[in-house]
């Protein structure tokens, strides 16, 4: 139980390096789908810059949360306006 | 013969709607809803196309109700609305052929029937790009070939010269033309009343939710004008 | 019917070409390995982090069970922000094609209210399974890598019966969106009723026991080994998801 803390996370590290890469990977992934979706339509969101700096600052949630509301979020939605 | 026996929708907590409209038309008919803005024009189209039920009233087209057999009903109709709804992400074709696929019109008719329509509107290669590239205008014809596509019954238009370029306009004159000629009854809203003393022969004006003129052309016109005629009817506003 | 499969084919493609397979699937994937990972890292993550002086972890604390670990990815990650990310993905269902006229497209074409509704049931219900299926299966895969063995059958069994829970939250996406016109209060209406569900399938009471969250129970059974399981609650989730449809069919009717 006694064990020397430093080698005990040269040990750890490396384990667990495997297993967290694909976390980061799918993270930058993630990250890039929603910042080409944004480029796509930056013209056409409501506050494009404030869910640019959503996508890249806010770790998962921020991409996330622009791809489910932030793309459909529409400048002068038409659907507003009722007949 | 669509028949529109004593029609009525009123929206919960307003004035706005149509009470009491009673249509007749019969095969070869081109008839304009004329009325101000909130009149009632859009909702009579609205209830007649099945977007919407109403309060009370029955629509017949060839003796199919509406509310007794909406699918049978709606095969025979073709409907633009006042703004083009597309899918954004499909292209001309393909959105052509999920339509296609709704009326069950097999492929072959499908080609046939837009060879010659889209010559005729000159669409050239844009057919087969997204649809959220299109202009304004471009989205409104595809919108028409999508509408005439299944050889509908009863034509219904929603102010459907707004957008349209001069040729584009001749055409769809042309097509009304030609289907009411061929056995369909036409049926559009408008603002443009010099075309439609030209183009109808029925006229039905509209205002406050009231029909005030239902008549033939020929009748009215023997009066005076149909410019005359609306602005005497909404003179006292 | 051909229909149906039409409109639905639509719904998928459309989803295909914004690119939701993939990152739905991404989310879920990232959600169902981080569970595992922190669960087993724990000790050394807090040690790396600062400002955890004061916290000392027992060493001979129990190192928990395959089983324990599924069951927290799937209700403390998948049933909670898993959730809400989806039901915010859904909250445009209805609501949107109404306000983009993409209903009144559907109305004036020669398609039942029936099919209509049908296809976008299954196309939401396809979408997310798919997320969830790659993301339950990855993290199982991390789960019992780290934890040692679990049965997979039983794994399989639960993905299943939570597929149903999954296809009772968009029925009733469908109805709320149906009464709701603000695309937000839908969203909220919708997390609100399903928590509530959640919540309630904690006591063991049988009017609780029928309620729509009695699926989820059954479900996380799976994983722990219970004997006495009522499979009763899968006639009454499939009743409940009938009730929302015909209730959304007839509001949107009446319309």
């Amino acid at each position: 139980m006694n064990t020397d803390i430093t080698a005990l996370l040269e040990i750890e590290w490396a384990e667990i390096l495997p297993f967290a890469l694909p976390v980061v990977v799918f993270n930058f992934l993630i990250i890039g789908i929603a910042l080409y979706d944004w480029f796509k339509r930056r013209n056409l969101i409501a506050a494009p810059y404030v869910w640019l700096a959503a996508i890249i600052l806010l770790q998962l949630l921020g991409p996330i949360l622009y791809l489910v509301i932030g793309r459909r979020l529409i400048q002068n939605d038409y659907s507003r306006e009722t007949s | 013969m669509l028949s529109i026996n004593n029609l009525t929708k009123l929206y919960k907590g307003s004035e706005k709607g149509i009470r009491n409209l009673t249509l007749d038309l019969v095969e070869g008919d081109i008839c304009a809803f004329i009325g101000m803005n909130g009149a009632g024009k859009t909702t009579s189209i609205k209830s007649i196309v099945g977007i919407h039920g109403f309060d009370q009233g029955d629509i017949e087209l060839d003796g199919v109700s509406i509310e007794k057999n909406p699918q049978e009903f709606k095969q025979m109709v073709g409907y633009s609305p006042d703004t083009p709804v597309l899918y954004g992400n499909m292209t001309g074709y393909s959105y052509l052929e999920l339509i296609g696929s709704i009326y069950q019109i097999d492929n072959e008719t499908i080609n046939e029937q837009l060879n010659t329509l889209l010559k005729k509107l000159n669409f050239g290669s844009a057919f087969h790009e997204l649809i959220s590239t299109y202009s304004h205008g471009m989205k409104q014809r595809l919108v028409l070939i999508s509408i005439l596509m299944h050889n509908p019954k009863l034509i219904v238009l929603d102010e459907p010269f707004v957008g349209l370029d001069p040729n584009a306009t001749y055409f769809l004159q042309e097509e009304m033309k030609k289907r009411a000629a061929e056995g369909s009854i036409v049926l559009y809203s408008t603002h443009v009343l010099e075309v439609a003393e030209k183009l109808c022969n029925k006229v039905v004006m509209i205002h406050n939710g009231e029909v005030v003129v239902n008549d033939t052309m020929i009748n009215l016109l023997s009066e005076s004008s149909l410019g005359e005629k609306f602005r005497s009817i909404t003179a006292h506003e | 019917m051909t229909n149906f499969y039409t409109l639905t084919r639509t719904e998928l493609v459309e989803a295909a070409k914004e690119f939701k397979f993939i990152w739905l699937t991404l989310f879920f994937v990232i959600l169902g390995i981080t569970q595992p990972l922190i669960t087993k890292y724990m000790d050394v993550i807090l040690e790396n982090v600062g400002g955890a002086d004061g916290i000392t972890i027992d060493p001979n604390r129990p190192v928990p069970s395959s089983a324990e670990v599924l069951l927290s990815t799937i209700s403390g990650q998948f049933n909670q922000i898993g959730l809400i990310i989806l039901i915010i993905s859904f909250m445009g269902l209805i609501a949107a094609d109404r306000n983009s006229g993409m209903q009144d497209f559907v109305l004036t074409r020669p398609v039942s209210l029936r099919s209509y509704l049908l296809s976008k049931l299954m196309g939401n219900w396809v979408i997310s399974m798919f997320s969830i299926s790659i993301g339950a299966a990855v993290s199982y895969g991390y789960t019992i890598f780290l934890f040692g063995s679990f049965s997979f059958s039983n794994f399989l069994l639960f993905v299943l019966l939570y597929s149903l829970w999954i296809l009772f939250i968009v029925s009733l996406a469908i109805l709320i969106s149906t009464f709701v016109k603000s695309p937000i209060l839908i969203a909220v209406t919708t997390i609100a009723v399903s928590i509530f569900f959640i919540l309630v399938k904690g006591f063991n009471h049988l009017l609780f026991q029928l309620s729509p969250g009695g699926i989820l129970n059954l479900a996380e059974n799976q994983l722990l080994s219970v004997h006495d399981l009522n499979y009763f609650s899968i006639a009454t989730c499939l009743a409940f998801i009938l009730l929302n449809l015909s209730w959304a069919n007839r509001n949107l009717k009446k319309s």
